[in-house]
């Protein structure tokens, strides 16, 4: 297909990226099946729950420590995969889906660009065989879906830069509420394209109106969303704030250096992506789409280096998981500013030389930092590409402990005269082994299991007071945190101990008033 | 006053009823109807009375399967509308390579009743139409018994292609019933009704005949968008401002580039006059004559399209004057609904299966979410404030879920709808009134209560609308 296909056979084009998208994932996701991806697990774990848990749906079971949208995202996949008889495999099919529309979004763009079909190609083969992508996706990981997100949020800006159309203005505003859903700190990226679309509309008669409408129109999707999100929180759980008191209650400092990640991680993402941002951002540009995009990237990276304590407790100091939005920012920005760039040149065009000098400047400076972090190792890549490929995809985890905890709850909870026990799981990845221990039972019994689980042990009292007797305990975390709010407890230590996890079985429980 | 030959007033106000009974007005629930409504009715109330719950239940799920459907239809219309331009336009260099010798002869009809105010100001607009005078004949349609009017048809100087005609009193007294009697006085290749308080682009006719000559001849309506020249008066015409946006300029043209029938707007429709004539011209028993026009007609192979030119209106904003016109509006539909439903197989053959969804979408759908509207908005409130026992057993997990999707979901996405309406027109400062929305819903609300039983009491009287109230002629910047 060329240039000058039907609007029809560029159509067809989209729909086949989006299938080859898709396809590799799943081949990818099939060959890493092992593994899984905490975030992502836990997005299919709560929208498991939110399914089967009390025998029928409850969307108060989606869970409030973890942005919502990746949830409601996995529900319908995760009631599919229920049927094929194989929950987990709504992980690949979120991954796929998600790769596949992040495929279709950029396609769609790279059609619009006219650029030749060998750079619509190469592009869309960076996007989605990169590692970072790639193995967010083969995990099922919440992170696709930022990135479609992002994507969106730039593809709709770009459009809307030039042509001014609603309906850019319209998809722009639904992707940002999707992204801040998705990731909180994605907040700051909407307030950059807030701000951009906003010097952007004064102009004509009224300009501040023209602005006051035009940043209504865009900021109520997302005001409303997030507004619904607290109210929630505020319902459901008794505490208007209690996700962000979750979210970012973790170590607030990264385990390495902030600012040289900070700066260093987009590039390992994308290694020409400050270049390209620099190119699209100077004046004169000849067109405003692109240079919105290099203001998202960078409005992506600079609130890392003024609040690293917020994004440090996103990850528990790890700087990969706590840093993930701004290296999805980098990757996706990355194929759309690398396109906007192809597209403004012809081959033998003579503004090639002059205006690639500062260009050319940043990108070697880029390329030298790039070599001397990596030389001094001061920041570890995640995986290699090829790795990646045969399914050693990076952020993947092994649960076999998780799955014979599951297992070893499960058996205890069928076991005769049980019906009616429960089991208390504290600690993380509790949601992770409450998953597998319902998805060991759920063929046999009916309902599930009573499993509760707390996903933290800064809350002591609330589980140790509602223990009876005949439950099962299981701290997966350091026990000595618990001695004394277990004091009063009499429990008998379970033979079967899995690495340093702790599980008990309630004798006798009485509650000494503080 | 007209010398032309006169037509039979009879014959005119009753042609619809004489050739098409099937499809008029005069009776507005046929004894079939009755019998099936009152069937439905004794089914119901067995199944209450044996399994109240359970038809509660089912009554329930099957209106918040309605709404969802129906906020997704409307939503997927106007994304349509947004992602590509439906309605024809033409620059005015393509208007101006028109021939004018070549231009087809032009009838504009203006219905008059109590009009005496705005007449001069109507004449004045009308004669600077961009269109050669030859061509164009100016029907002022006026009542009998409209004294005032008349007189002050009489005391102006009209230009020669204003032909004053007086309407013989008969019943109904409707203004379908006028523009009939004018109808059947036209030689003209095309028709265009305009209400007294409107202000046409200039050019809108030579748009028209540019759109009825690249469309195919299946397409004999063209529909003209609508908005206020008085959006910014209050706060109920600025909602006003915004609906009409949200109808005209995305609602229909989604709707015509569906190939569905479209309920026309009561004024701005251009016509190929042979057609209409044909049909037996607009029914004068139905209170929304424009919108059974516009259904009458596609079931008869007649389609519309929309031309992007503005007629520029008056938006009502007293509130109890708007409430009269609003029920006079559900009323209407009501009539039309119930008239195309008299044989709902033949009107499946006659719109296919699109067609009839989009119908009922579109006539009755807006009138369930009216009426249905109230009802659920108070078990939400009472469920937040005082939890009673009732609400619970009626909402399952199932319809639940559907039930949150409505309320937060489905709620939000009219709000949106009403934000992109004043937003796609560049009206920036009515975007945040825009967001009160729901309010003017409720006012449509009670508006379409008062129109059922003004249904069953007088399903025949025009609440007339008084025009000239709100401030000047010229645009409200």
């Amino acid at each position: 297909m060329n240039n000058q296909t039907s609007p029809a056979g560029r159509e067809l084009e989209c729909w086949i990226a989006f299938a080859l998208a898709a396809a590799i994932v799943v081949i990818v996701g099939m060959q890493a099946a092992p593994l899984v991806n905490w975030d992502g697990l836990s997005a299919l774990a709560h929208a498991y729950d939110v399914l089967f848990r009390d025998g029928s749906v409850n969307i108060a079971l989606l869970g409030f420590v973890e942005p919502p949208a990746s949830v409601i995202c996995y529900i319908p996949l995760v009631a599919i995969a229920h049927l094929l008889g194989n929950v987990e495999i709504a992980a690949v099919m979120f991954g796929a889906l998600f790769m596949g529309i992040a495929a279709l979004l950029t396609a769609r763009l790279l059609v619009r660009m006219s650029l030749p079909l060998y750079a619509r190609i190469v592009l869309l083969g960076l996007l989605v065989l990169h590692p970072l992508t790639l193995s967010y996706a083969a995990l099922g990981s919440p992170v696709i879906l930022l990135l479609v997100a992002v994507l969106g949020i730039m593809k709709s800006i770009m459009s809307w830069s030039d042509d001014g159309h609603l309906r850019d203005l319209i998809g722009c505003s639904l992707y940002a509420a999707l992204a801040v859903l998705t990731r909180y700190e994605m907040v700051f990226v909407v307030i950059a394209a807030a701000g951009y679309i906003g010097s952007r509309s004064y102009r004509g008669e009224a300009p501040w109106q023209r602005i006051e409408g035009t940043l209504i129109t865009f900021l109520l999707p997302v005001a409303y969303f997030s507004a619904l999100w607290i109210g929630a929180n505020s319902i459901i759980m008794g505490d208007a704030w209690y996700f962000l008191k979750h979210t970012f209650g973790g170590p607030d400092i990264f385990t390495q250096n902030t600012f040289v990640a900070v700066v260093v991680l987009p590039l390992i993402a994308f290694p020409f992506i400050y270049a390209l941002a620099y190119h699209e951002a100077r004046p004169p540009g000849p067109g405003h789409g692109p240079a919105a995009v290099s203001l998202l990237v960078m409005s992506a990276i600079i609130p890392p280096l003024l609040i690293p304590g917020a994004y440090a407790s996103l990850g528990d100091g790890k700087i990969w998981p706590a840093l993930c939005s701004i290296t999805i920012m980098a990757v996706g920005g990355g194929v759309l500013l690398a396109a906007a760039f192809l597209s403004q040149y012809a081959p033998g065009d003579t503004k090639l030389t002059h205006r690639l000098r500062g260009t050319v400047v940043v990108a070697i400076l880029s390329v030298g930092l790039l070599a001397t972090v990596r030389v001094g190792g001061i920041v570890s890549p995640p995986t290699t590409h090829i790795d990646t490929l045969r399914g050693n995809v990076a952020f993947g985890q092994e649960a076999s402990a998780e799955r014979d905890l599951g297992e070893t709850i499960a058996g205890y909870l069928v076991g005769p005269g049980r019906e009616d026990n429960r089991a208390v799981v504290v600690g993380w990845p509790g949601f992770a082994v409450a998953f597998f221990a319902r998805q060991r039972v759920s063929p046999l019994h009916r309902p599930l299991p009573a499993i509760e689980v707390y996903p933290e042990s800064r809350v002591y009292r609330e589980p140790v007071e509602r223990l009876q007797p005949g439950d099962l305990l299981v701290i997966l975390e350091d026990e000595r945190a618990w001695a004394s709010a277990l004091a009063p407890v009499s429990m008998t230590k379970l033979p079967r101990e899995l690495g340093s996890w702790q599980v008990y079985q309630i004798r006798t429980y009485y509650w000494l008033a503080p | 006053m007209s010398h032309r030959q006169q037509p039979d007033i009879s014959d005119v106000s009753l042609r619809v009823l004489r050739d098409r009974p099937e499809e008029c007005a005069y009776i507005t629930v046929t004894g079939p109807q009755k019998i099936a409504i009152l069937a439905a009715l004794i089914i119901l109330a067995v199944f209450a009375a044996l399994w109240g719950c359970e038809v509660l239940v089912v009554l329930n799920g099957a209106a918040m399967v309605f709404y969802v459907v129906h906020s997704v239809w409307k939503f997927w219309l106007v994304w349509r509308s947004l992602e590509h331009k439906v309605e024809l336009a033409y620059s005015p260099e393509e208007l101006a390579a028109l021939d004018e010798q070549t231009l087809p002869t032009y009838t504009i009809q203006v219905p008059l009743y109590r009009e005496a105010e705005v007449l001069p100001v109507l004449v004045e607009c009308l004669d600077g139409l961009d269109y050669p005078r030859e061509k164009v004949t100016v029907q002022l349609l006026m009542e009998e018994d409209d004294v005032e009017t008349i007189e002050a048809c009489r005391s102006l100087d009209l230009p020669p292609q204003f032909e004053p005609i007086v309407v013989p009193d008969s019943e109904p007294k409707t203004k379908p019933k006028a523009c009939n009697y004018g109808l059947y006085q036209s030689d003209s290749d095309l028709l265009v009704i305009f209400d007294a308080e409107d202000r046409p682009e200039p050019d809108q006719l030579k748009k028209a005949v540019a759109a009825f000559r690249d469309l195919p001849d299946d397409i004999t309506i063209l529909q003209a968008k609508l908005n206020f020249y008085n959006q910014r008066h209050n706060l109920l015409t600025k909602w006003f401002t915004g609906e009409y946006s949200v109808w005209f300029d995305l609602f229909l043209p989604g709707l015509t580039a569906a190939r569905s029938p479209i309920p026309l707007g009561g004024t701005s429709n251009h016509f190929k006059a042979d057609h209409l004539k044909e049909l037996g011209g607009w029914d004068p028993f139905n209170v929304t004559e424009d919108c059974d026009l516009g259904i009458r007609m596609h079931k008869h192979g007649h389609h519309a399209a929309m031309i992007d030119s503005t007629t520029w209106e008056e938006a009502n904003g007293e509130l109890f004057s708007w409430i009269r016109q609003r029920s006079r509006w559900v009323k209407g539909y009501l009539q039309t609904w119930l008239v195309h439903m008299r044989r709902p197989l033949q009107l499946f053959g006659q719109l296919g299966a699109r067609g009839f969804f989009n119908f009922q979408m579109t006539i009755g759908g807006s009138l369930l979410c009216f009426l249905l509207n109230p009802v659920y908005w108070l078990m939400t409130a009472l469920w937040f404030t005082v939890h009673p026992a009732f609400i619970s057993p009626i909402f399952p997990p199932v319809i639940l879920a559907l039930g949150t999707f409505c309320l937060f979901i489905g709620n939000f996405v009219f709000v949106y709808l009403a934000v992109a309406g004043c937003a796609n027109r560049g009206y920036w400062d009515l975007v945040k009134h825009s967001v009160l929305t729901p309010v003017y819903w409720l006012l449509m609300s009670i508006g379409a209560y008062k129109a059922v039983i003004q249904l069953v009491h007088n399903p025949h009287y025009w609440e007339k609308t008084d025009h000239g109230q709100f401030g000047g002629t010229s645009l409200d910047e």
